[in-house]
């Protein structure tokens, strides 16, 4: 349709560049995942300020946000293997693991930052683990990390819940991510903050530079790829990393919440990133997916369940409005492939 | 090429390669001689598990897993998924229990649990051939939507049935000689699908579907129509499953078979069927189920942890899946050297 | 134009009237009348993208033409599926090889149509005697049990061919069936053929191989850019006459080819081995393009990509000016200036969901960034002097790739590679699936590149094309290099008979 109106001579197209830029932009966000769910989102926001006194609050939206982001982070990795067309189903029983082998080594060292870094080695290791396994073995990484969430769940449950108990007394750890750096003028919850923080770096590595080309370019089209001289196997390894460290960030932020290692944590966790990461715009097939998509996608399902709570629903309906919004975003995408006649 | 090594391999005296040609093919022959080594070395680690008592137990306990793995092994044989079957099955089981109780009649209960799966799955077909959705997905999505749906319903309560129908928890407990009934029930499926997926139309059908799609397509075969039976066929396997699991504790439980996809999947992977479809067959994947269950009912019995059975099992499959994956390898390479050979002798040409 | 050649008093099979068939940026069909007689062996030519598939297709059921009418036996049919199409007594034989791979001969020849018993259960003994009857007809002589993946690529095609005959079909099209085959058993093809044309079965036998369409079709239609362009009977016109309705404009128009100065060695690859290649040795020289010509399932594309190190070699060595690449490493390759532009765009070349600018920039990043970070403005501007140089039409540079006309993705391709300024590009059928302007402009592209002094290394299976822009061709069969010629002294028969398989058991054959 546009496309044909489009094809003018290259000179014109100078010209009228930075308007059709305006106008590409501004049809982008009616037509693009995120800019639907921004929108929905934002209709949501409306609505439940109206029916709900509560919902508009800085402590409400504090509190729902938090929430949020650790499906937020942990989706931000697992964005990046989307694109790359990988996909890490041990993200929840990591949260278990990591928050149990963290939790141990605070007790054991009584210093936050061994905690820290523990936390983040153990996720780094799982993710090596699945690289290795998924791109050595040439294991599809649906399998392999199926396998590990297996494994990592087993090895949770190797400490029991007494075992990892706040021992070490350290003031610091439920402030980190029950605090706030930021408290004006408006709170900004430390969880929040380090979401925002972790979008915006990551946001400028995947848009902004060759390693963020790479990755969709593996998730296009991995042959064409690595033709086009481009490591495949180092950028998936990388991107597996990641997740494995931002989920064991998610993990920490957890265990500094709950204020104890929770080896039964993330049930179902690694589900409910994916289906946030594909509400966001990204395909199993790869090669797509945005990380404003995939944030857009978890404040919609926080917003969901934070609304079916304020406004006296049961609920219940928070795992079902789960399912009916994938079910959604899936139909959507797929009704909006078959009219651009794309695939 | 070298017509040495293409007599060796010919030759009958080679005893060793043809043996690694039938071990390359075979699956079903390595998982049995696994199930068979994993037995023995429980049997000598634990007396417990030289009894045969133990044996019947665990195979009432592991029918369920294999009557879900078979619907799930069909499907992927035509290159789809299901992993709402964990969340059916709940339903399933809320289903049967609450019609007990408000109709007091135990066959419109039975047969309401097995209308939810094909119903579900008649969605789930819809879903997938209908619309085009992707089945990954579309049935995670329905795994949340069923599951949030049973957990409204039921408040997070389970469901028990007022009547206490001996007849159904006697679907579960009763035995038929020293076989308990639901193996029976398992087994039945098993050789039916198999039968089906080797012997008929149908059958052939759904492979070629999974081997190669558009092959199928020019071919006449109508794709949507045999995945959206399929799909039915799954849904209806998993309400099986959720009835057995149902009459275990006369009752419907919303939490029943969480995570249950997952670990059906990993049988019929283990049993050597490709997520790509057009590969695998049923009575792989119910060697697989009985694997995983020895493994976990030895484990028990050894009072090791038994939440660590989670991570064996993890362990097993990511062998398992590198094993399959060399076991083709090698199948391939053995027909790629006999094709050399018959390239290169003019005996075996196509000379009439 | 129907009425011009009716020989025989019958209504015809099947009549096409005005049909038309639209793309996402591409008419396919336009406006496109043909029709098929009982008895009759009707040809199909045209350059790749002519819209010669898209025709079968529909005729087969796989899409649906926007408008225009199609009639069998007089009767209005509007296929939904192919199931439709197979339905109304029609048979496809697919040039890319739609075989299930896991399952038998058998099965695969009965595909869709098994011979059951009651309840479904297909009827084994029927199934193996009814296949051996039709492999016999074909004389061939293969294990109705054996999977078809264990097969050789000519194997399979005869199998392909085989189901044609499965179905007593009355219309039968064949896409390029012998594009693997022997001589042997292409007349082995064509006696099948000739025994269907006395049983009043219609065929519609697509081709680019002339000779072929001279031996067996009674008509042949010529398709140029999604339109017919002209109906005859084989006996009333000449190779010619039917070569210039296809490109529609003079050879030499074509095909720019001017000389250039060839000067030094540049790629030379020495006895190497790998994926199904036996002891290739090669030369190119600056400013020199070498044609590497072969049927189809004879290596061509292999060789590219074992000189470009995307296969790993299992022997030999590859020198590019003086420095030796490494086996099974592209940026190996890359970094000492060679290019390879690969055979199957869609499946190795274009990331589809990427930009125009993506996907010229792909190869090229390096050259826009520091320490990884992007410099778009500098990205958007190269991009944009490739898109005015190649003059690849596009709305902008933001549109995403999947949605140009396949010359212009080519041309993106070209782009992708000519950016990286490379001293030798290897192409691999590089005006597979285009129209007939494209590929003008990328012959022209391709001269100039010679002049330049670069290497080209252009593998093809179409002869006009490699007689027309090579300096020097070589002739692959079976993985090996079988001939050599000048520019001068190749002529489309010397290609073909150097070309074409001539196994040791043909030569029994003819002996017996």
């Amino acid at each position: 349709m546009t496309v044909e109106s489009a094809q003018v001579n290259p000179a014109l197209q100078g010209a009228a560049r930075s308007r059709s830029a305006f106008e590409s932009a501004v049809r982008r966000l009616f037509t693009s995942q995120e800019g639907v769910l921004f929108f929905i989102v934002c209709g949501l926001w409306i609505y439940l300020s109206i029916r709900s006194d509560v919902f508009f609050t800085e402590r409400n939206i504090g509190v729902m946000l938090s929430q949020v982001s650790m499906i937020a982070i942990t989706g931000v990795g697992m964005t990046m293997l989307l694109i790359a067309r990988e996909v890490d189903l041990s993200v929840g029983s990591l949260q278990a693991f990591a928050g149990v082998m963290a939790m141990q080594s605070l007790n054991s060292s009584s210093s936050l930052i061994v905690g820290v870094i523990v936390a983040l080695l153990v996720g780094a290791g799982v993710g090596l683990v699945n690289a290795g396994a998924t791109l050595a073995l040439k294991i599809n990484s649906f399998i392999v990390t199926l396998a590990m969430m297996q494994i990592l769940r087993g090895l949770a449950y190797t400490s029991t819940n007494a075992a990892v108990q706040n021992d070490h007394k350290i003031p610091a750890f439920r402030q980190i991510f029950n605090g706030a750096l930021i408290e004006s003028p408006i709170r900004i919850p430390n969880p929040v903050l380090m979401m925002i923080v972790i979008f915006i770096v990551f946001g400028l590595i995947l848009n902004r530079t060759t390693f963020g080309r790479q990755v969709y370019a593996i998730g296009g089209n991995p042959s064409a790829a690595a033709l086009s001289g481009i490591p495949v196997k180092r950028i998936k390894t990388i991107c597996f990393v990641i997740t494995g460290m931002l989920g064991a960030l998610s993990a920490f932020m957890l265990i500094s919440r709950m204020n104890s290692g929770q080896n039964n944590a993330g049930f179902g966790f690694e589900l409910q990133v994916i289906g946030s990461v594909l509400l966001g715009g990204a395909s199993l097939a790869g090669g797509k997916g945005t990380l404003l998509g995939t944030l857009f996608a978890a404040v919609l399902l926080g917003t969901l369940n934070n609304g079916i709570v304020l406004l006296g629903y049961n609920s219940n309906w928070q795992t079902a409005v789960v399912g009916l919004m994938i079910l959604f975003a899936v139909l959507l995408d797929t009704l909006r492939r078959r009219t651009t006649g794309q695939d | 090429m070298s017509t040495l090594s293409a007599s060796a391999i010919t030759a009958p005296s080679s005893g060793w390669r043809r043996v690694q040609a039938i071990w390359a093919r075979n699956e079903s022959l390595s998982l049995l001689i696994f199930l068979v080594a994993v037995v023995g070395l429980f049997m000598a680690l634990e007396p417990t598990m030289r009894q045969t008592r133990v044996y019947w137990d665990l195979l009432r306990e592991v029918s369920p897993s294999m009557v879900a793995a078979v619907g799930v092994t069909l499907l992927l044989l035509s290159g789809e998924f299901d992993l709402s079957i964990g969340s059916m099955l709940a339903l399933t089981g809320v289903v049967i229990v609450d019609t007990f109780n408000q109709t007091d009649s135990m066959w419109i209960g039975l047969a309401a649990g097995l209308l939810t799966g094909v119903a579900i799955g008649a969605t789930n077909g819809f879903f997938v051939t209908v619309i085009g959705m992707e089945s990954l997905m579309t049935t995670l999505g329905m795994m949340f939507a069923i599951r949030g749906l049973v957990y409204v319903y039921t408040n997070q309560t389970p469901i028990i049935d007022e009547n206490r129908f001996q007849q159904f928890t006697r679907i579960w407990y009763r035995n038929i000689g020293p076989v308990p009934q639901p193996i029976i029930i398992a087994i039945l499926i098993v050789i039916g699908a198999w039968f089906v997926a080797a012997r008929t139309e149908f059958g052939r059908n759904v492979y070629a579907i999974g081997g190669n799609k558009q092959a199928a397509r020019v071919s006449g075969i109508n794709v949507n129509r045999h995945k959206f039976a399929l799909f039915v066929v799954c849904g209806t396997m998993a309400s099986v499953a959720g009835l057995l699991i149902a009459a275990q504790t006369d009752t419907g439980y919303f939490n029943a078979g969480l995570g249950f996809e997952l670990q059906v999947l990993a049988a019929v992977v283990l049993g050597g069927a490709s997520l790509a479809g057009g590969q695998g067959n049923v009575l792989s994947t119910a060697l697989a189920v009985l694997i995983i269950g020895v493994i976990g009912k030895g484990m028990r019995l050894m009072n090791i942890d038994t939440t660590q059975q989670l991570l064996v099992v993890g362990l097993v499959m990511l062998v398992a899946v590198y094993y399959h994956g060399i076991r083709k390898a090698t199948a391939a390479q053995i027909t790629q050297k006999q094709e050399a050979i018959r390239s290169v002798s003019p005996g075996q040409g196509t000379t009439r | 134009m129907t009425t011009l050649l009716h020989q025989e008093n019958n209504a015809p099979l099947l009549q096409m009237t005005a049909i038309r068939k639209e793309f996402p940026g591409v008419i396919a069909l336009d406006g496109v009348d043909f029709s098929l007689l009982p008895g009759e062996v009707h040809a199909i030519v045209g350059e790749n993208g002519a819209g010669k598939s898209t025709l079968i297709k529909i005729i087969a059921g796989l899409y649906r033409h926007d408008s225009g009418e199609m009639q069998i036996d007089s009767q209005p049919a509007e296929f939904r599926n192919p199931a439709d199409s197979i339905h109304r007594g029609i048979k496809v034989v697919y040039q890319e090889l739609d075989l299930v791979p896991e399952m038998s001969v058998a099965e695969n020849v009965f595909l869709g149509t098994l011979p059951t018993s009651r309840f479904g259960i297909v009827d084994w003994q029927s199934l193996n005697t009814k296949t051996l009857e039709i492999l016999d007809e074909l004389g061939l002589d293969i294990d109705p049990a054996k999977p078809v993946g264990q097969l050789r690529v000519a194997e399979q095609q005869l199998v392909e061919i085989a189901r044609a005959l499965s179905l007593n079909a009355r219309i039968v099209i064949m896409d390029e069936p012998t594009s693997a085959l022997s001589p042997g058993e292409v007349a082995k093809l064509f006696e099948v053929i000739e025994q269907m044309r006395q049983r009043q079965v219609g065929i519609i036998y697509v081709s680019h191989k002339l000779d072929e369409i001279f031996r067996i079709a009674n008509r042949v239609t010529v398709f140029r850019d999604g339109k017919r362009v002209s109906t005859a009977a084989t006996r009333e016109t000449n190779p010619n006459e039917l070569v210039e309705w296809m490109v529609g404009r003079e050879l030499s128009e074509l095909y720019p080819k001017s000389p250039a100065e060839i000067r030094s060695p540049l790629l030379v690859a020495t006895d190497i081995s790998g994926s199904g290649i036996h002891g290739v040795s090669l030369t190119v020289h600056a400013g020199e393009v070498v044609g590497v010509f072969g049927l189809m399932g004879a290596g061509i594309n292999s060789v590219g990509r074992l000189v470009f190190g995307a296969s790993a070699r299992t022997g030999g060595t590859v020198v590019l000016d003086g420095q030796t690449i490494k086996s099974g490493s592209p940026s190996d390759a890359m970094n000492k200036g060679l290019a390879l532009l690969t055979e199957s765009r869609k499946e190795d070349g274009l990331v589809l969901p990427l930009s125009v600018k993506e996907n010229i920039t792909l190869a090229s990043l390096k050259r826009f960034s520091t320490f990884t970070w992007l410099n778009p403005r500098k990205e958007t501007q190269e991009a944009s002097d490739f898109v005015s140089r190649l003059a690849i039409k596009t709305p902008s540079l933001r549109q995403k790739v999947q949605f140009l006309s396949g010359g212009n993705q080519q041309k993106v391709l070209m782009a992708r590679w000519l950016m990286r300024d490379p001293k030798v590009l290897v192409l691999t059928e590089p005006t597979r699936g285009i129209d007939v302007g494209s590929k003008a402009e990328i012959y022209r592209l391709i001269d100039e590149m010679a002049h330049r002094n670069l290497g080209i290394l252009f593998m093809s299976t179409e002869i006009p094309e490699i007689l027309g822009i090579s300096d020097r061709i070589l002739v692959m069969r079976e993985g090996e290099i079988v001939a050599e010629f000048s520019r001068a002294e190749a002529t489309q028969e010397l290609l073909i008979e150097a070309a074409a398989v001539t196994r040791r058991r043909n030569d029994l054959e003819a002996v017996a």
